[in-house]
């Protein structure tokens, strides 16, 4: 009973004095030094491990399962990624085609080998429009036909 | 003791974590092989060059850029080696491009597409060695076309010769000779120094300077021996344009020409362009003065040209080319007022409309411009063989929407500016006021047919 700290673990099972106790500080821990004490520690320290490696298998576990289970998810996704490189790479090709068959260049090629000419330098002719035809003209007694067709014949 | 073991806890805690989260990292390696190939394949993609409308000039397939559109704006575009843009928009805008960003240009193909083939036509038709063709949408300053002869196709540069792959429009510099008088004109009736009718006393042949230094100037075309200021232009009389200009301080025209950009940079950010020159103020006497004033001992690319011109189109004010969307363009400066540019536009429309209508007038449509023939240096003199045919116009010319400018150099056959310049000027011009399907201004008579231009 040399200090208070040694009077307090001794007197764990033994008479203490409440006056003893009370006039240790709250924040102070006992010294857990013996034999018996470290046991409790390292098993309590044991189980814990335990329990996280546990813990650590059982998420492997469901990693591994869950992979399992979609194992052929991203085989699937990987050929429509293919899939879909491959259209866009076509796409591309197949606009910029368009594009370069129907490009001002060779349309106007095209036109001025057929024998056209720009609307601004093409012939230009009005005429004055008889008389009479101020009054709209009167409705035909058979109706029009529902589709009309139109041939254009390029000179 | 109990903090350690707190500790430990917490210690392993975070161990199995770690561990845990590899374990997933290992997995989401083998299954998506994350990150490299992410990277990888966003490094591969080099941004498009498009247009306004949305046509494609230049795209990336695979490993292999393509332009699908061939030879159409080849030169501007230039061309991409291994791993980087060599010459052009390509090698201008290379970074950007290769950050997987599109560019987008001013360009209209269309009207691309019209200029080059109307100055091939020319070209292969006056013999011609080379020739380029400027459009500018007269109120925003946009280039709708850049267009060189010969033809350059991206697709295949490594058969063609550099010669070919020059930027000719926006890099070869060549004497103006006498479009620049539209542009003296305009600057003499800003400063009073003459009026569309005041009269000269113009003789084929003038002394100009003094006694001692000076030099003999001719006229090419036979006219009267008096000239009014329009007529001048008309018959592009260079003793007309030695009297319009003899009161002229030689400060204030060399700051007239520099306004309208000659001997300047062109505002175009990144793209490789060149300034022409001017010569310096010091040297001015009244033989730069004069020989100035009808584009002798200057020197202007087609694309300087199109855009002097373009200040007559746009009342007076100067506005830089611009041809990538998003670049910053300096603000216009005002040159002459817009009441001095209309009295110009008018002059220049009875140039084509009474001089050379057949040359350079659409029947039905109001253009206006002026055709140049200046001899070209060679060893330091001027050489009476080889021409460039030069023309600056724009249209409609009451209310003008597109200036172009036209430069034919070293044609065989009929190399006057009104012979060779002039139609290509006329034919590209057809061809754009056709695309907007344009309504002639005067009517033709009733039942009156007008000719096909050829």
């Amino acid at each position: 009973m040399s200090s208070p700290a040694r009077s307090f673990k001794e007197g764990q099972g033994a008479a203490a004095t409440p006056a003893t106790v009370t006039t240790l500080p709250l924040n102070t821990l006992p010294l857990l030094s013996s034999p018996q004490t470290q046991r409790r520690v390292q098993a309590v320290w044991r189980a814990r491990a335990l329990r996280y490696v546990l813990i650590y298998l059982l998420l492997a576990c469901v990693l591994v399962t869950l992979r399992y289970q979609t194992r052929e998810v991203y085989p699937s996704l990987r050929r429509l990624n293919d899939t879909r490189t491959e259209l866009q790479r076509q796409q591309s090709e197949l606009s910029l085609t368009v594009q370069t068959l129907t490009s001002e260049q060779r349309v106007r090629v095209w036109a001025l080998a057929n024998g056209m000419v720009p609307y601004a330098q093409a012939s230009k002719q009005t005429q004055t429009f008889a008389a009479g035809l101020s009054s709209a003209a009167p409705l035909p007694e058979k109706p029009s036909p529902a589709r009309v067709s139109v041939g254009t014949v390029w000179r | 003791m109990e903090i350690k073991i707190r500790v430990r806890s917490r210690v392993m805690q975070l161990v199995a974590l770690v561990a845990f989260c590899t374990l997933v990292w290992a997995y989401a390696q083998l299954e998506w092989g994350l990150p490299q190939g992410v990277r990888r394949a966003v490094l591969q993609v080099r941004g498009s060059i498009v247009t306004e409308d949305g046509s494609v000039l230049a795209r990336t397939m695979g490993t292999r850029r393509v332009y699908p559109n061939g030879p159409l704006a080849g030169q501007l575009l230039g061309m991409m080696g291994d791993t980087s843009g060599l010459e052009g928009l390509e090698s201008a805008y290379d970074s950007r491009l290769s950050a997987g960003q599109n560019l987008t240009v001013t360009i209209d193909p269309a009207t691309q597409a019209a200029a080059e083939g109307v100055l091939k036509a020319a070209v292969l038709e006056h013999q011609a060695e080379y020739g380029s063709v400027v459009a500018i949408e007269t109120k925003t300053g946009k280039i709708l076309a850049s267009a060189n002869y010969p033809a350059f196709d991206p697709n295949a540069w490594k058969g063609q010769s550099a010669a070919v792959w020059r930027n000719r429009a926006f890099l070869d510099r060549f004497e103006p000779g006498s479009t620049i008088k539209g542009l003296v004109v305009a600057a003499a009736i800003q400063d009073g120094l003459t009026t569309p009718t005041t009269l000269y006393s113009t003789p084929m042949t003038r002394w100009v300077g003094t006694r001692r230094i000076g030099t003999t100037i001719h006229d090419a075309v036979a006219h009267p021996s008096t000239l009014t200021t329009k007529q001048i232009l008309r018959y592009s009389s260079n003793v007309g344009m030695s009297h319009v200009v003899e009161n002229f301080p030689n400060p204030k025209l060399y700051a007239y020409l520099t306004q309208y950009g000659f001997g300047q940079d062109v505002a175009l950010p990144t793209v490789r362009t060149a300034s022409g020159t001017l010569q310096p103020l010091r040297n001015w006497d009244t033989v730069v003065r004069t020989t100035n004033a009808f584009g002798q001992g200057m020197s202007a690319t087609t694309l300087q040209l199109a855009a002097a011109y373009n200040t007559l189109a746009n009342g007076g004010l100067y506005i830089s080319p611009r041809l990538v969307i998003g670049e910053a363009q300096p603000p216009a400066h005002e040159v002459i007022s817009a009441q001095t540019a209309r009295t110009t536009r008018e002059l220049l429309h009875a140039v084509i409309s009474e001089g050379i209508p057949q040359a350079a007038g659409i029947k039905g449509y109001a253009l206006a411009g002026k055709t140049g023939t200046a001899q070209v240096v060679i060893a330091g003199r001027y050489s009476d063989t080889i021409y460039d045919s030069v023309f600056a116009g724009f249209f409609p010319s009451d209310q003008p929407r597109v200036t172009l400018a036209v430069m034919v150099h070293g044609a065989k056959e009929r190399y006057h500016g009104s012979m060779l310049a002039a139609p290509i000027y006329r034919d590209v011009a057809a061809a754009i006021l056709s695309r907007w399907a344009e309504p002639p201004e005067q009517a033709p008579l009733a039942g009156q047919i007008a000719p096909v231009q050829p």
